[in-house]
């Protein structure tokens, strides 16, 4: 009973005076950039349960081995106590000053941190830090006689291609010592290139033999490489790391503990292999020759068509495909130049690419599967298309040719048929066509630059000539209608015509030599005149009259007592017995004639 | 005043003029300008087609057979500048109408208009239903019709013709101030608006007229322009979805 008190206390006691420490530390600083190193962290307490360690995040470096996990238990002074090592071996990316951020672990609700390591990366060898010479010089020895015995190299299948030609590459390991567990660490960068690769199922060992000395060769990765552009294309190292077994050498056979302690099969070394850069000079194609509607094929091929039948009924599917097959890459082909009769419906092919990598040059086959509706019936032609190619074993470009269908469609008898005969979605037919109408031929509408008709005088004459026709066309029928109902007006309107007129009867009789009855006239004339224009009867126009008439509308005096006088000369020759003088009478019409025209201006 | 006694001189110079100046030579180019075109040779055609306009002439025939040549050599700019002349003289042309669609297919920039309400839009219709110098001429037959038809009324004595012609007055009436009003809407529109073609292949369009102002945006060749504006080498453009902004003047053609 006390005993299981005592061991409470004593847990307890472990619990509360438990210490945790957490180290990190790294073997080599500074570090080459194609050096790996160990990172370790160490976490210590006097516990029997450490907790788990949170290791940081490597950004900037490549985990290559680990993280490996130890745990060593101590017993000092009757207190356990516990240690954990976590080893990782790294790989920095590229030179520089870095960071490592502390590892973290987390009891009983606290957390607590390792310290952070700066670690300077230095291009190419580093700087060894010396621990001990011996060991030291051992390391070089050993570096120095692994790069002979174990690299890796990327061997290009040619140094000097035409633009889109296929040239391979392969990356081989060449070892004289074991090595295990080859693994990717930094892919090659392939700017410039389309890549295809090649499928690698298993890991032939071959034997080659380099500068006199035999290796082993396995290959790890094959590439097909298109260059899709011309110029010198560099293709950058790739990284492989390797475990190599180191044959162990023993030191002293007699060391139980030398002896027990060393691996059996030898040392195994994690070890970063980095093959040569690559540059291969990508030549353009030849211009000379090249066809307009080269599309960038390079390599060679053939085409094969096929079409399922050649009669159909309308709105009945046909299949039509093309087959192009051949050595070269095929994804520079996208549309083939096919035209299909617009009276066709026509889906988007369905596109089956297949490659396959074996051998030296890649063999490809592209499927383009049309399936084609007419809708119209009648006789159609698919036409023949051509594809151009660059053969560049041959050094020429050559032209693919297709041959031409010819497809019969009858009328077909389906519900649909009778429905649409032929019914093209709208935006096609509005531009089926795809080109613009035909030039005018015949020149009509030519006019002076910046011509307006309204900036012409005629237009505007035009405008104003009904506006002016309008009112002297209702001035007129006014005019009429006043001289039927309106006495007044009509005689005054009247008045020097009628006057006129009897003038001219004067004029008669006075060429009949029949003075009288000219004098008459003459005296008729005047008198009427003024009647007219005053609105009096004639008849009783007094001489007195017709002087204070004319007073009123102050007629000058000169022009009264002429006219008086003429008036009187006139009455007396129309009653003398004895008759008139001619020339008198001639001189009368005449005076009475001017008389009446300066009348006119004050009536 | 002085400025419709300006106009009148000018019309009067248009009309001896237009009777003055030999006319065969010009159909003379117009047909070597289509051999040529129909032997696709369309740089000379285009030479052909130039001269008549150096004449100082213009028809929607030989804006046509010029945007059809350009748009042959691919100068799609050009193409729809001549085409947009044609269609100004020829409203009606459906083979215009048709080449200028298709061009404007291949331009780059579509500028969204958002429809405008319908009653505007029949507005519209009726109103560049003819071209300015076609409202003018009808304007004129209509004016000129109740005119006479007014004449007709003042001697028509017979109540019942005059009855009938009275209504027709009225109706004609209305037709004529309706074609003055959209005469005198067009004619005014005619002078004063300018329309233009972008003809670099990528312009870009300035917030102020000057280089170093900020860049607003970009515009590419065959676009439609409304030019505002003109100051010291630039434009002040608007774009149909009233978008604005200053290019240089060389960069556009006015329709």
């Amino acid at each position: 009973m006390r005993g299981i008190i005592l061991f409470i206390v004593m847990a307890l006691h472990s619990v509360v005076a438990q210490e945790l420490s957490i180290t990190a530390t790294v073997n080599k600083n500074p570090v080459g950039v194609d050096e790996e190193f160990t990172y370790t962290v160490e976490i210590r307490g006097q516990t029997r349960s450490l907790p788990e360690v949170e290791l940081p995040e490597f950004q900037d470096f490549i985990i290559i081995a680990g993280p490996s996990v130890s745990t060593a238990f101590q017993m000092i002074n009757f207190k356990m106590s516990a240690t954990r090592t976590y080893q990782l071996v790294l790989l920095p990316k590229k030179p520089g000053r870095f960071t490592i951020p502390p590892a973290e672990a987390t009891h009983g609700g606290e957390t607590i941190r390792s310290n952070a390591i700066e670690l300077t990366v230095v291009q190419g060898s580093p700087r060894r830090q010396p621990s001990s010479r011996q060991r030291s010089r051992r390391g070089r020895k050993e570096e120095a006689d692994l790069s002979k015995s174990v690299f890796l190299r990327a061997v290009p299948s040619r140094q000097s291609v035409y633009l889109h030609e296929q040239v391979n590459l392969v990356y081989k390991i060449y070892f004289r010592l074991n090595i295990q567990n080859p693994e990717y660490i930094k892919l090659p960068e392939t700017v410039g290139f389309w890549v295809e690769e090649y499928p690698l199922k298993s890991l032939p060992v071959r034997q080659e033999t380099l500068n006199g000395v035999p290796y082993n060769v396995v290959e790890v990765r094959k590439l097909a490489l298109f260059p899709t552009r011309a110029g010198k294309l560099t293709i950058t190292p790739m990284k492989v790391a390797v475990d190599v077994i180191l044959r162990q050498r023993r030191r002293d056979p007699f060391d139980i503990f030398d002896n027990f302690f060393d691996n059996p099969f030898g040392k195994r070394i994690r070890r970063v292999l980095t093959s040569n850069e690559v540059t291969i000079r990508v030549k353009p194609l030849p211009a000379e020759g090249q066809p307009s509607d080269f599309a960038g094929l390079v390599g060679d091929f053939r085409v094969t068509t096929s079409m399922d039948q050649k009669e159909v009924e309308t709105n009945q599917a046909v299949s039509y495909t093309v087959k192009i097959t051949g050595n070269g890459h095929l994804d520079f082909l996208n549309q083939l130049p096919l035209q299909f009769p617009s009276t066709f419906e026509v889906y988007e092919p369905k596109v089956k690419t297949q490659k396959g990598l074996t051998g030296r040059s890649m063999s490809t086959s592209k499927t383009y599967e049309y399936v084609l509706i007419p809708r119209v019936p009648g006789k159609f032609t698919i036409a023949s298309f051509r594809i151009p190619f660059f053969d560049p074993s041959k050094q020429e470009y050559r032209v693919l040719r297709t041959p031409e269908y010819h497809i019969e469609v009858k009328q077909g008898s389906g519900f649909e048929d009778r429905l649409a005969g032929g019914v093209v979605a709208k935006e096609e037919v509005k531009f089926l066509g795809k080109d613009i109408r035909f030039i005018k031929e015949r020149l009509e509408g030519l006019q002076p630059i910046g011509y307006r008709p309204y900036r012409a005088w005629w237009f505007w004459i035009g405008l104003l000539v009904p506006v002016l026709g309008l009112v002297l066309a209702y001035g007129y029928r006014e005019h009429r209608e006043k001289m039927q109902t309106n006495v007044e007006y009509a005689r005054r309107r009247r008045a020097s015509k009628q006057a006129r007129q009897r003038l001219k009867q004067a004029h008669r009789w006075l060429k009949q030599n029949r003075f009288a009855e000219c004098y008459a006239e003459i005296s008729r004339a005047l008198t009427g005149y003024l009647a007219d224009k005053t609105n009096r009867p004639a008849a009783g126009l007094l001489k007195e009259e017709v002087e204070s008439l004319l007073k009123q509308h102050q007629v000058n005096g000169e022009l009264l007592s002429r006219l008086m006088q003429c008036l009187d000369e006139a009455d007396f020759y129309r009653f003398a017995p004895t008759g008139a003088a001619p020339e008198d009478a001639r001189r009368c019409y005449q005076t009475a004639e001017k008389l009446l025209e300066e009348l006119e201006k004050y009536f | 005043m002085v400025r419709m006694f300006d106009l009148l001189i000018i019309g009067f110079g248009g009309i001896i003029g237009t009777g003055l100046l030999a006319q065969p030579d010009l159909t003379y180019y117009f047909e070597q300008g289509n051999a040529a075109y129909r032997q696709q040779d369309y740089a000379a055609a285009i030479d052909w087609y130039q001269k008549i306009l150096e004449q100082g002439y213009e028809s929607p025939e030989v804006y046509f057979n010029l945007g059809n040549c350009h748009f042959k050599r691919g100068e799609v700019g050009k193409a729809i500048l001549y085409f947009e002349k044609a269609q100004k003289l020829a409203p009606d042309d459906a083979d215009i109408a048709f080449n200028l669609e298709l061009t404007r297919l291949r331009i780059i920039d579509r500028v969204d208009v958002p429809p405008r309400f319908f009653l505007f839009q029949w507005w519209d219709t009726i109103k560049y239903f003819w071209t300015p110098a076609q409202w003018a001429r009808v304007f004129l037959a209509l004016w000129m019709g109740f005119f006479f038809l007014g004449v007709v009324y003042l001697y028509v004595s017979r109540e019942q013709i005059r009855q009938w012609v009275k209504s027709l007055l009225w109706i004609l009436g209305m037709m004529a101030v309706m074609a003055g009003y959209f005469f005198v809407v067009n004619a005014r529109e005619d002078s004063r608006r300018i329309q233009a073609i972008v003809m670099g292949p990528s312009v870009t369009v300035y917030s102020a007229p000057e280089e170093n102002s900020t860049e607003m945006f970009i515009i590419h060749e065959g676009l439609k322009v409304e030019v505002k504006e003109q100051r010291a080498g630039w434009a002040k453009i608007v774009l149909p979805d009233g978008k604005q902004g200053w290019i240089r003047e060389e960069q556009l053609a006015v329709i």
